[in-house]
């Protein structure tokens, strides 16, 4: 379930403050040094008072260079504005503040991230004495992660183009038949209009259309089988329309939904959203299950990524309709609920199935990566951690589920409807 | 009037067909079902020669009903056509169905899948024997190239080629790998009759997940193979092979013939498996035949079963999508004056070196005149016999 905002631990600072400043003890000297994070401190006035060994190997700047100088005039290749702005909050809370991706520029020139943890350091019973700043080279860890998240849009997009290549492919089936059925009826016609016009030049002009002319020409439409084509060259046409209007409307929800995913947030209409969500994974849940769309046209645009967030709704569809699917459902019994509402500051998506439920054992592990329950090739176990991640860290939103077993599921995902109301923990 | 149903749960699909059929009314009866139930309701009281059905269904799918069908009504010709995407899915209809085609397919297609079906029937004219023919989910290997191709499967660091050279020692995977690549799922214009192509067309992983879901391969019991010489089989098949490429590259063939020629040869005695397979009795009984009086195999199947094992495996292989090269070669491969459509070279080629290689082994069945003089002389190779007997031999 979703991690709570970032916990606060109780700095009960140690008796002595024996880790800031030179009076430091040999063991604890050793100890620091042995520790393979940087370890900056710094005074309440942000002069540097600590420098370890892994920080001297980070920057290559020996603690003889900056030990005593101002934290911020020091000539640390790192983004100083986002970590003072760090320190800031975490002198105005009181509390420990954490920077996920910071930039830094290595000795060697390379770029990477780095993750801060800021420490307030009280001493006993006086106010602030200073702040450590715990720091540790990400980049490795951070490209994993974004190499995760790739893989499971690259996990969608596979599934999206599945979706879409079947049902494109039936309607192009019956249009292709339809016109190569327009075509031979309209030779035929065609044919039969030739032999009548032959038939009326060959008539002496003032006649009477004689008995055996009226015969042979009946026997011609009957061959054209004239009645068959007059009566389904309307019904192609018609059919033929329907299956071009088909192919039109997926393709349109299709270049919707995959939304270039720029980093900026855009307002959104969810309901249109899930609209399109729902008709590109048609396929997966067509033959299982119905779909009901039951939306409050009255919410508001919210500000979000779209194409993240229609990721995060074609997963959550998706296993839906896989567990509907599990469980032999069909389309007269089984149902997937799409349901939107405005409820106290939220737009609430509820996405409900009458499948099998997620088995007991499951539960807690639902948003934890690499956990799957379907077979291998059906999914890589990263959906719903992904969409965890879109939906609390990208968007401040939350997303849970309610399931019971052998009754269904409802998966809940929540979205504040303007950016002032996501959480900081979403920075 | 060959009678054909279609099923498919869009009814604008079936419209679609019913409409583009329209022209061929005077010489196909068509009827259509929009689900299995009806289908087979539909069956139930009328005879059909070949039936067309989407795989994915509500209820009742596709491969349930293909099973269905080939349980009650063998004698049946099933062709798949299905929107689905998923290749190993769509793969898993193999066995049960003779033909796969995917939607959207341009109309000439089908018409040409269904017209070159019912033709097929005019190789093999025995009614219960197609029906025993259409039955046959796969033809037997033997027991120990089965087990180290399905090592090698088995075994991720296992090369394509590796994999691909077992195969092609044998008869019933090679035919299952092409009927698969050649299948209208992959959208090539071009037959392959390559395996190792083949191989690659379809991927290995695709085919490691069939063969541990379905029954893509099977095996000879090792009795069946001691039993009915079965061993033999195998090694005269790679001989004719060998000798057929001879022949072929001394008439300075192009690599896409010579490809053609190998998987002939390795195919032309297919029948005989098939036989072996599901008619173990009555062919055990031809192979003792000839064992005792010396006669060929050949006439004694014709007494037996009313066919030979070249129409036999001549419309096995035609039902199962493979080029009609190899088939009109392997159908007419002791009668090739018969033949009116084949390609010259490849049924030239496996002709002879299949009279060579009965000849060269001293078999019984040199007794009886194996080549077809006639039909070597009209197509004007009466003068290289001699010549190829002389490569071949060289090579014995």
């Amino acid at each position: 379930m979703a991690p709570e905002a970032k916990q606060v631990p109780n700095n009960r600072p140690h008796s002595k403050p024996t880790i800031l400043g030179f009076q430091t003890d040999h063991t604890n000297r050793l100890f620091l040094s042995a520790i393979p994070s940087i370890l900056i401190g710094i005074d309440p006035s942000g002069k540097v008072t600590l420098w370890n060994a892994a920080s001297e190997a980070a920057f290559d700047l020996t603690p003889e260079m900056i030990v005593g100088r101002d934290l911020k005039d020091c000539e640390i290749l790192w983004a100083w504005d986002i970590i003072e702005k760090g320190i800031r909050t975490s002198q105005e809370t009181g509390r420990l503040a954490q920077i996920e991706d910071s930039r830094f520029t290595r000795p060697d020139g390379t770029e990477g991230f780095l993750g801060i943890t800021i420490t307030p350091i009280h001493e006993e019973g006086a106010s602030c004495a200073g702040y450590l700043l715990l720091a540790k080279d990400i980049t490795e860890r951070k490209s994993l992660q974004s190499q995760i998240a790739f893989a499971q849009k690259m996990e969608s997009i596979g599934q999206l183009a599945a979706g879409v290549a079947h049902e494109i492919n039936t309607p192009i089936q019956y249009v292709g038949d339809n016109i190569r059925f327009l075509s031979e009826a309209f030779k035929d016609i065609q044919r039969l209009r030739e032999e009548f016009r032959r038939l009326l030049l060959s008539l002496p002009d003032e006649t009477v259309v004689q008995y055996d002319i009226r015969e042979h020409l009946e026997r011609l439409e009957s061959e054209a089988d004239l009645d068959y084509l007059l009566g389904e060259i309307p019904r192609a046409f018609e059919q033929s329309l329907d299956g071009t209007e088909r192919i039109a409307k997926i393709v349109q929800a299709m270049k919707e939904f995959s939304h270039p995913g720029g980093h900026q947030k855009v307002a959104t209409d969810i309901n249109r959203a899930l609209e399109n969500t729902i008709a590109v994974t048609r396929s997966e849940w067509k033959y299982c299950a119905e779909v009901v769309s039951d939306f409050d046209h009255e919410i508001p645009l919210i500000p979000c990524l779209p194409g993240d967030l229609n990721q995060v709704f074609l997963n959550v569809l998706i296993n839906a309709a896989h567990a509907v699917a599990d469980k032999g459902g069909s389309f007269e019994t089984d149902r997937i609920t799409v349901s939107t509402r405005l409820e106290e500051g939220w737009v609430v998506v509820r996405i409900r199935d009458t499948g099998t439920g997620i088995p007991e054992s499951a539960r807690n592990r639902v948003f934890d990566p690499f956990f799957t329950t379907k077979e291998v090739g059906r999914g890589t176990g990263q959906g719903l951690a992904i969409s965890h991640s879109i939906v609390v860290d990208k968007h401040g939103g939350r997303i849970w589920f309610e399931s019971e077993t052998g009754v269904g599921t409802v998966f809940i995902i929540s979205l504040p409807i303007s950016a002032e109301m996501i959480l900081p923990a979403a920075a | 009037m060959k009678r054909i149903l279609f099923v498919d749960a869009e009814n604008n699909v079936l419209d679609g067909l019913r409409r583009m059929l329209h022209s061929r009314r005077t010489e196909w009866d068509v009827r259509f079902a929009s689900s299995a139930p009806e289908a087979m309701a539909i069956l139930a009281i009328e005879r059909f020669d070949i039936i067309v059905s989407d795989t994915r269904m509500p209820g009742v799918d596709g491969s349930e009903l293909l099973c269905l069908v080939l349980k009650q009504y063998p004698h049946m010709i099933r062709v798949v056509l299905s929107g689905s995407i998923d290749r190993r899915g769509a793969l898993g209809t193999v066995g049960l169905a003779h033909r796969y085609i995917s939607k959207p397919c341009d109309p000439d297609t089908l018409l040409n899948a269904i017209t070159r079906s019912l033709e097929l029937r005019e190789i093999l004219s025995s009614d219960a024997l197609r029906a025993i023919v259409c039955k046959i989910e796969s033809i037997p290997s033997l027991p120990k190239l089965y087990q180290e191709v399905n090592a090698k499967l088995a075994d991720a660091d296992a090369s394509l080629d590796e994999i691909a050279a077992l195969i092609s020692r044998d008869p019933g995977m090679t035919a299952r790998i092409l009927q698969l690549a050649n299948s209208a799922f992959f959208a090539h214009n071009r037959s392959i009759t390559e395996v190792n192509r083949a191989i690659g067309f379809i991927g290995l992983d695709t085919i490691r997940a069939l063969v541990t879901t379905t029954q893509v391969f099977s095996q000879f019991t090792q009795a069946n193979i001691d039993h009915l010489g079965l061993e033999t089989l195998f090694d005269h098949s790679l001989t004719v092979g060998k000798y057929a490429q001879i022949i072929a590259r001394g008439e300075k063939c192009s690599r896409g013939t010579l490809d053609d020629v190998l998987v002939a040869s390795l195919l032309h005695d297919a029948g005989k498996l098939v036989l072996a397979a599901n008619l173990a009795r009555e062919y055990a009984e031809c192979v003792l035949e000839t064992r005792r009086t010396g006669k060929p195999i050949r006439l004694l199947e014709l007494e037996a079963f009313g066919a030979t094992h070249a129409e036999v495996g001549g419309y096995l292989l035609g039902i199962w999508g493979l080029p009609g090269r190899i088939v009109d070669t392997i159908a007419f491969h002791h009668e090739p004056g018969k033949c009116v459509a084949g390609d010259v070279m490849i049924l030239t080629s496996v002709h002879v070196a299949d009279a060579f290689a009965h000849e060269f082994t001293g078999s019984s069945e040199n007794e009886w005149p194996m080549l077809d003089l006639d039909y070597l002389s009209a197509a004007g190779y009466s003068g290289h016999i001699e010549k190829w007997r002389d490569a071949c031999l060289s090579a014995v």
